[in-house]
């Protein structure tokens, strides 16, 4: 018996139990304790309230939304908001933060100082604080009788109104799933048809691939275009109000704003320590072989940098995606912000969290199965140690 | 560049040449003037500037004084004439520098392709025409880290000479290498060597030397101690500092 529990694998084993049982017994009790609390206070739990009307509304959607909807569509309607601000803000992030992280790098002395203080800036100032910054900032732009207007865009306290084609809703969601996969189509084929075909033969089909997207994305856009409008519709000032074109408002605007700048420095770093890893050997031998230094930097540093750099971008993407549970600072409907009013309505407190739980949990989940597969898919070949 | 062919000026003249490091003095007064199809090995204790000569001449170290001419064009600040001398100097490195996201095939291609704008058909097929002749042609597909050393750094050789350099330069490219493998690499620049290359090498393999080389220099502080054919330089040197060195890299 003795000699049983000095064996490595038995004392592993057993721990093992000892811990899944400890946090079953938790949840377990937690479940129990919930539920005759719930019953003292009247409140049936369950998920029955999700197929209940809400009676009251959201203030951003992409899909239809009305006060009669019931609360599992405003749940759909949340997630597809936090995945839509999430999207935006992380390639804002990514934009903002290669520019600064490139400054960084640069031999450039201005260019780095610059950089370095951005990044101690914005990294450490909270996140909150600088919600309420933009936000405070937006909401005091002028009226929209006295808009700054540039190139038909127009800045407004009421949010921000830009150019917008004049299509159906659903033509312009197609139109953008082909445009996406114009850009990812031929990424992907060049991975997989790599070894199969000649080199000769690989970018014709890449090339082949794009074209086909975008193609179908001109048809989708001509076929939707609402009949006798202009191709692009301005937005403008009828009497008190401005008529025409896409609005965001000043919620969703802030918070773009915010992540792209408060992500933009922690991805600066990434892409710093990214192209400080690549080894200068490589970059020496290519221009020995009399490369110029813009194709040193896309041949050779861009692709060994972006190796070192996914997998901590993947966590940092995971991680601001987090961020837009700041919607509820300043009202924008996210996921996180439709479960408050849901507990806050329907008292279905537990329930809710754990939609929202199960929610982020597979937001991020797949989020890293993705960027899991890029990695994959480019790491350096041959090499056990990156696998 | 063909002009200057014809008139007879060396493959690279280098006079007075003096280079910085921040104030540390590493090359001092250098002169050198390699003839077309001569070999040059280069050798002298760690710290002595070898590899600082010979990455000046292809501007990977911006010297501070004195003139470097390739080929008739002199390095300086003219981007043009840096551009242009790179592509006629090929170099080795004692670390390979395999490009390590490339297939062996495309480390060789890529330079061809988008330095000299050959089509693809032609930079492959002087690829595996280079890799034939380091003898590695079955490689072509795989990925660096899956080669061994020896194999590496032929790739590397292929790599370099798929650019149909003039000059070929070599940074110690068998120091980094098990023993088992330097002689492989050391048969593919024996037969460069036979086939006319210019090359200037970097190396402590002094069988190699007596083969090949037409002058062997021997560096220490910076300075070009002795300069000489290799019968006379490992049998009649006359520096004190020489025969030390050689004592210390043929002794044993
Ligand atoms: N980037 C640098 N910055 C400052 N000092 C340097 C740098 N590179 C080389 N040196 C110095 O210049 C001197 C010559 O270096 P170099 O690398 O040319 O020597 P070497 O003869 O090639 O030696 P080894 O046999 O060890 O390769 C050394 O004292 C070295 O410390
Ligand atoms: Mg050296």
């Amino acid at each position: 018996m003795v000699s049983l529990l000095r064996n490595q694998k038995v004392r592993n084993a057993l721990l093992q139990v000892l811990y899944v049982g400890s946090i079953a017994a938790m949840v377990l009790a937690g479940i129990v304790i919930a539920r005759r609390n719930l019953a003292d206070q009247g409140i049936t739990s369950g998920f029955d309230f999700l197929f209940k009307s809400t009676g009251w509304d959201v203030n951003f959607s992409l899909l239809p939304a009305t006060a009669n909807d019931p609360y599992w569509w405003y749940f759909l309607i949340g997630i597809i908001n936090t995945l839509f601000l999430g999207s935006v803000g992380l390639i804002l992030a990514t934009i903002v933060g290669t520019i600064v992280g490139l400054a960084r790098t640069s031999s450039n002395d201005l260019a780095r100082l610059l950089g370095r203080t951005y990044v101690d800036i914005f990294r450490n100032i909270p996140l909150i604080l600088q919600v309420f910054f933009w936000y405070a900032i937006i909401t005091h732009l002028p009226t929209p009788r006295s808009a700054h207007e540039a190139w038909g865009f127009l800045l407004t306290s009421r949010g921000l109104y830009i150019p917008f084609p004049n299509v159906g809703s659903a033509a312009f969601a197609a139109a953008t799933v082909a445009v996406i996969a114009a850009i990812v189509l031929p990424a992907w084929l060049g991975r997989t048809s790599r070894l199969a075909q000649p080199i000769g033969q690989r970018r014709a089909i890449q090339l082949a691939a794009a074209a086909v997207a975008l193609a179908c994305a001109a048809i989708i856009l001509a076929l939707g275009r609402l009949p006798d409008t202009p191709l692009l519709d301005f937005p403008a000032l009828q009497g008190l109000n401005l008529r025409g074109g896409l609005r965001i408002p000043p919620e969703f605007a802030t918070l773009a704003i915010a992540i792209a700048i408060y992500g933009g420095s922690y991805i600066a770093e990434i892409v710093r320590g990214g192209f400080k890893s690549v080894g200068t050997g490589q970059v020496e031998a290519a221009l020995s072989l009399g490369l110029s230094p813009w194709r040193v930097f896309t041949l050779v540093r861009l692709p060994l940098a972006l190796r070192a750099m996914l997998p901590i971008l993947a966590n940092q993407y995971v991680w601001l995606m987090k961020a837009t549970t700041m919607g509820i600072a300043v009202g924008f409907t996210d996921f996180f912000m439709i479960v408050a009013l849901t507990i806050n309505h329907s008292g279905q407190t537990l329930e809710a969290i754990g939609i929202l739980m199960a929610g982020f949990l597979a937001i991020n989940l797949s989020l890293a199965a993705v960027f899991n597969r890029i990695n994959k898919a480019i790491a350096l070949k041959g090499n056990q140690l990156r696998g | 560049m063909t002009s200057t062919n014809s008139t007879g000026e060396p493959a690279l003249r280098i006079e007075n040449l003096d280079k910085y490091y921040g104030t540390f003095q590493a090359l001092r007064g250098i002169n050198l003037s390699v003839q077309r199809g001569e070999k040059i090995v280069v050798c002298g204790p760690s710290g002595s500037g070898k590899s600082t000569m010979i990455r000046c001449i292809n501007r990977l170290e911006q010297h501070n004084g004195g003139r470097i001419v390739v080929l008739g064009t002199e390095l300086n600040d003219d981007v043009g004439n840096i551009d242009e001398i790179r592509r006629e100097v090929g170099m080795v490195f004692q670390h390979f520098n395999l490009f390590p996201h490339m297939t062996v095939l495309e480390n060789c291609m890529i330079s061809p392709m988008i330095v000299r704008k050959q089509p693809r058909a032609q930079a492959e097929a002087t690829a595996r025409h280079y890799l034939e002749k380091v003898r590695i042609p079955e490689q072509a597909m795989k990925y660096p880290s899956q080669l061994s050393g020896g194999q590496q750094q032929r790739v590397a050789i292929a790599r370099a000479l798929c650019m149909q350099p003039q000059i070929m330069l070599f940074d110690e490219p068998t120091s980094a290498l098990d023993p088992e493998m330097v002689s492989e690499v050391l048969d593919v620049m024996v037969t460069l060597a036979s086939e006319g290359m210019t090359m200037i090498c970097v190396t402590h393999e002094m069988g190699f030397a007596r083969r090949v080389a037409d002058r062997v220099l021997f560096m220490d502080g910076g300075e070009i101690l002795e300069e000489a054919p290799p019968d006379e330089f490992f049998t009649s040197s006359r520096n004190e500092r020489t025969r030390q060195f050689l004592s210390q890299v043929l002794g044993h």
